[in-house]
């Protein structure tokens, strides 16, 4: 991963350098981040912040995680993925009323009546979801706070967030699009 | 007088209390946690290996507590979410662990350059301490055009902190290279920052300490003096509920309802009332016993 902080103060440079270094290593998805670039100019004020990702994997339906088991009165669903079983227990409950689903064991969930095709399709676990929630909360954790005029800019794998106490000048945009495409 | 800290277990220590009574020495404030107990409190200096028998005795440590007996304000521009673990919470603990009572001030328009201020009440707030910690961020733009902001109506002593060297207005202690750090201080080079914040703070503490030596009743007397003679203070469910400071005491009790009886405490010959201001605090439910006429 790359990590460039650029500033017309120094010191400010060197002391954002161990904050976002600190902030990108207590996270989540930091295998995930490819390149960060941030630029902060107290005098305009201003500060821009682009980071290069990663995608994660497609989306995990609930028939793949899921077994299916037939019993005398319904059907058990078996999912070993102790993360996922919140999704899934939420999916079930929401189509069948808490009434009709019971969790027998750490894995297994009753379900009394049938599982449709719309249960089946339905997404349980989304890694873009995870991803921008993740990114968000690296990016408030480094933006300073002060700086509370925002604006959001995201392409495919990349998002620029440009910061401010004033409103947010063209120039600051046109400089962040550039950033982008550039790549650092 | 010399103030210290006991740091042992529940088990005896009102032996060691009452040793402390019976020297002629003052508890300033103890705080329990779980089996272990912290007195902060002061002894003669004659007395001291006495003390220090009595600690090793009961398997104690005792600590030197050079802010023992101040209320110190750590001022920090915001106390956000997405900001912790705040680079404030150390610099408290550690005035802490030196004697110090300290309350964490978060200012509701402290964010910012252009638009930082501080509000009447947190001007207000702030004054009512002793010395006061304000702690700044990283760009030098900033600190230097929010420190004039900040310190404006400030009439305590004050020390700052942040991450570029610059020149901090008269009368300020400040201290560089502490900006705003993510996550614990856990480096060598934090904790040396962190004690040179405590030196800073101890040199204002004993400037204003010198200033209010001059009078004849301390704050710790006067302190024991409202637990004898109001025992409704023991059902406060505040963890101090006298403060010591250096220019008098805060009472955690209304004006409205003990204004008069604590102006009634007796001090030796005197009545409080009349050699202290009683005033009330801006905080609701708060009384402030100031020491007059020492200026």
């Amino acid at each position: 991963m790359r990590l460039v902080v650029n500033s017309p103060d120094e010191e400010g440079k060197m002391a954002y350098e161990r904050t976002i270094s600190t902030v990108l290593a207590e996270s989540t998805i930091k295998g995930l981040i490819k390149s960060v670039y941030a630029y902060g100019d107290p005098k305009e004020p201003v500060f821009i912040l682009i980071i290069h990702f990663a995608k994660g994997g497609g989306v995990l339906k609930f028939s793949e995680v899921v077994t299916l088991k037939f019993a005398r009165d319904g059907v058990i669903a078996v999912c070993e993925n102790d993360k996922l079983i919140p999704e899934v227990l939420r999916i079930l409950w929401e189509k069948y009323g808490r009434e009709k689903v019971e969790q027998l064991s750490r894995y297994e969930i009753m379900v009394k009546g049938e599982i449709n095709d719309d249960v089946l399709n339905a997404v349980v676990f989304d890694p873009e979801k995870e991803l921008m929630v993740s990114l968000m909360d690296i990016i408030l954790r480094i933006v300073p706070e002060g700086f509370r005029v925002r604006r959001y800019i995201r392409r495919e794998s990349v998002i620029a967030i440009i910061a401010s106490e004033d409103p947010i000048k063209k120039e600051w945009i046109e400089k962040a699009l550039r950033l982008m495409e550039e790549g650092i | 007088m010399i103030p210290l800290i006991f740091n042992g277990g529940v088990y005896e220590h009102q032996e060691f209390e009452n040793l402390v009574y019976d020297l002629g020495g003052f508890v300033i404030m103890k705080n329990y946690a779980q089996t272990e107990v912290t007195i902060f409190f002061l002894v003669p200096e004659e007395d001291l290996e006495r003390v220090k028998e009595k600690a090793l005795e009961l398997k104690a440590e005792l600590k030197n507590a050079p802010l023992a007996g101040s209320e110190i304000a750590v001022v920090v521009p915001t106390i956000s979410i997405y900001h912790l673990p705040h680079h404030s919470c150390d610099v408290a603990e550690y005035l802490r662990r030196k004697g110090a009572k300290t309350n964490m001030v978060g200012l509701s328009r402290g964010v910012g350059k252009r638009l930082a201020m501080l509000t009447a009440f947190e001007r207000e707030l702030i004054n009512e301490h002793d010395v006061a910690v304000f702690l700044f961020g990283n760009f030098r733009e900033c600190v230097s055009e929010k420190i004039k902001k900040m310190l404006r109506g400030v009439t305590i002593p004050a020390v700052a902190t942040g991450f570029p060297k610059i020149e901090a207005p008269e009368g300020v202690e400040y201290v560089p290279n502490l900006g705003r750090i993510v996550g614990k201080f856990s480096r060598e080079s934090d904790i040396e920052l962190l004690e040179k914040v405590a030196k800073a703070v101890e040199k204002q503490v004993e400037k204003k300490r010198k200033i209010f030596e001059r009078f004849d009743v301390p704050p710790y007397y006067i302190k024991s003096e409202i637990e004898n003679q109001i025992p409704e203070i023991e059902e406060s469910p505040s963890p101090a509920p006298i403060t010591v400071k250096l220019d008098g005491v805060r009472v955690k009790l209304p004006y409205e309802k003990f204004g008069e009886r604590i102006k009634d405490v007796r001090i030796l010959d005197f009545r409080l009332g009349d050699i202290c201001n009683v005033l009330p605090s801006v905080i609701e439910g708060q009384t402030l016993v100031r020491v007059a006429g020492v200026w």
